[in-house]
C-alpha cells in the first residue's frame, strides 16, 4: 500500500518530469536469502538418471509432499496461480508423470483432455508446475519466503521436478541438433526448442 | 521498480543494451486532485481473465480487465522462461494492484476506481501498440478516467 500511496503523491507535482526513487529496499534481500531454505519433507534426490518408471514414481512422491502445502496456501490466499494450461491443480500428479515421460525420452499424449497438443503447452504446463512448487514452499512453517533468485534456485536445483525439466530441455536440444544436421547444417523453419531452464540457470547443478 | 544494481549481471547488460524509442516532447498535464480522481491501472503483466485468449511473445494487443474482477480469474500467459513470477504469486497486487485501488477508495483517498483496466504483453516492441495505444486512451477518456497507473512489468 505505501508503495502505491508514494506513487499517487507523485500527482501532486506541479512540474516534470518526475522521477523519484522509491526509498525502501524490498522485504527480502540477497543477506535474508542467503539463509531460507525449504524446510518441506521432499524425498531426497538420488544422482544420474533413473529408469523412467521409477522416475515417475519419485517425481509423485515429491508433488505428493507438496500437496497439503499448495493446498494450505490456496486456503490461506484464496487464489492460485496455477491455470495456464487450462486444468486445475487436480491434475498435478498427471502433469508430473507426463513431464516425467517427456524427459523419458517418450512422447507421451497430452492427458487432461487438452486440446492443445503444441510443444508451448509444455511451456504452459510448466508455469503451472512452477507455480504449484513455489506457492507450496511459500506456505511452509517459521520463514519469509526468498525473492525470486533464491526461490528459482530451490526449485531448479534442489527439487526433483527441476531436473525433469533440465532433462526435458537437453532432449528438446539434441533433438533439434540432430534435425539441424539432418538438414545440411541449415537450422530447421521449425521454431526453436521449448527451453523451460531461465537463462541464469543454463548450467546444470553439480 | 527493481533497481540496476540489484539484478543479476547479465540482465541488468541486457536492460541497458536496449534501444530507447524517441517520442519527442510530452506535454505537461496537471492532474486531478486526489480525493476526485478516477484511476486506472494499465499493466504489461500479459494478465486476463482465465476465459480470455491467451497472449503470445510479442503481442501488441491488449486485455480488458473489469474493475470488479475477482483475483482468482486472474491468468498471466507471460511465459518467457527468464520472467519471474515469485512476486506475482505471492501478492497479486505487486503487478495489479486492484484490491489497494478499492481500499483507498473506500478510505476515500482517490475518488473512485475505474470500471475497465487494461493489460498489455510485457517486452513488447512499443511501436507494436501504435495502434492500440490511443485506442487504450480513447476508452479510458469514454470512463472518465482522470489519472492512470502504468504498471511496467
Amino acid at each position: 500500500m505505501d508503495v502505491l500511496r508514494s506513487l499517487l503523491a507523485l500527482f501532486a507535482a506541479e512540474s516534470g518530469p518526475v522521477i523519484e526513487d522509491y526509498p525502501h529496499d524490498p522485504p527480502a534481500t540477497a543477506e535474508s536469502d542467503s539463509v531460507w531454505s525449504c524446510v518441506l519433507p521432499l524425498p531426497p534426490l538420488d544422482p544420474g538418471s533413473s529408469p523412467i518408471e521409477s522416475l515417475k514414481q519419485s517425481l509423485l512422491s515429491e508433488v505428493g509432499s507438496l500437496a497439503p502445502w499448495y493446498e494450505e496456501a490456496l486456503r490461506q490466499s484464496e487464489r492460485t496461480t496455477f491455470g495456464l494450461s487450462g486444468v486445475t491443480a487436480d491434475s498435478m500428479p498427471e502433469i508430473a508423470a507426463f513431464l516425467a515421460g517427456v524427459a523419458s525420452g517418450e512422447n507421451p499424449e497430452m492427458p487432461f483432455g487438452l486440446s492443445d497438443t503444441s510443444p508451448g503447452m509444455i511451456r504452459y504446463l510448466t508455469e503451472d508446475v512452477k507455480a504449484y512448487y513455489m506457492e507450496a514452499a511459500t506456505e511452509q512453517p517459521g520463514s519469509h519466503p526468498p525473492g525470486g533468485t533464491r526461490m528459482w534456485t530451490w526449485f531448479y536445483h534442489e527439487t526433483r521436478m527441476g531436473k525433469v525439466l533440465y532433462d526435458i530441455r537437453d532432449r528438446f536440444t539434441a533433438e533439434y541438433a540432430k534435425r539441424t544436421a539432418a538438414n545440411g547444417g541449415q537450422t530447421p523453419l521449425e521454431a526453436r526448442p521449448i527451453n523451460p531452464i531461465p537463462t541464469l540457470f543454463t548450467k546444470r547443478p553439480e | 521498480m527493481v533497481r540496476l544494481t540489484d539484478l543479476p549481471e547479465e540482465y541488468a547488460a541486457h536492460l541497458l543494451s536496449l534501444p530507447m524509442p524517441d517520442y519527442g516532447p510530452t506535454p505537461w498535464a496537471e492532474a486531478p486532485d486526489l480525493k476526485d480522481a478516477r484511476v486506472a491501472i494499465i499493466s504489461t503483466a500479459g494478465l486476463h481473465r482465465s476465459s480470455d485468449a491467451k497472449f503470445y511473445g510479442g503481442a501488441g494487443d491488449y486485455r480488458l480487465l473489469p474493475g470488479d474482477l475477482d483475483y482468482s480469474d486472474l491468468t498471466m500467459s507471460h511465459v518467457s522462461v527468464n520472467f519471474d513470477r515469485s512476486g506475482y504469486q505471492q501478492d497479486t497486487n505487486v503487478v495489479f494492484p486492484l484490491e489497494r485501488l478499492r481500499q483507498l477508495e473506500s478510505d476515500g483517498e482517490i475518488g473512485s476506481v475505474a470500471k475497465w483496466h487494461y493489460s498489455f504483453m510485457g517486452a513488447t516492441d512499443p511501436t507494436r501498440m501504435i495502434e492500440t495505444g490511443p485506442q487504450v486512451a480513447k476508452l479510458l477518456k469514454e470512463d472518465n478516467v482522470t489519472a492512470a497507473i502504468l504498471i511496467p512489468i
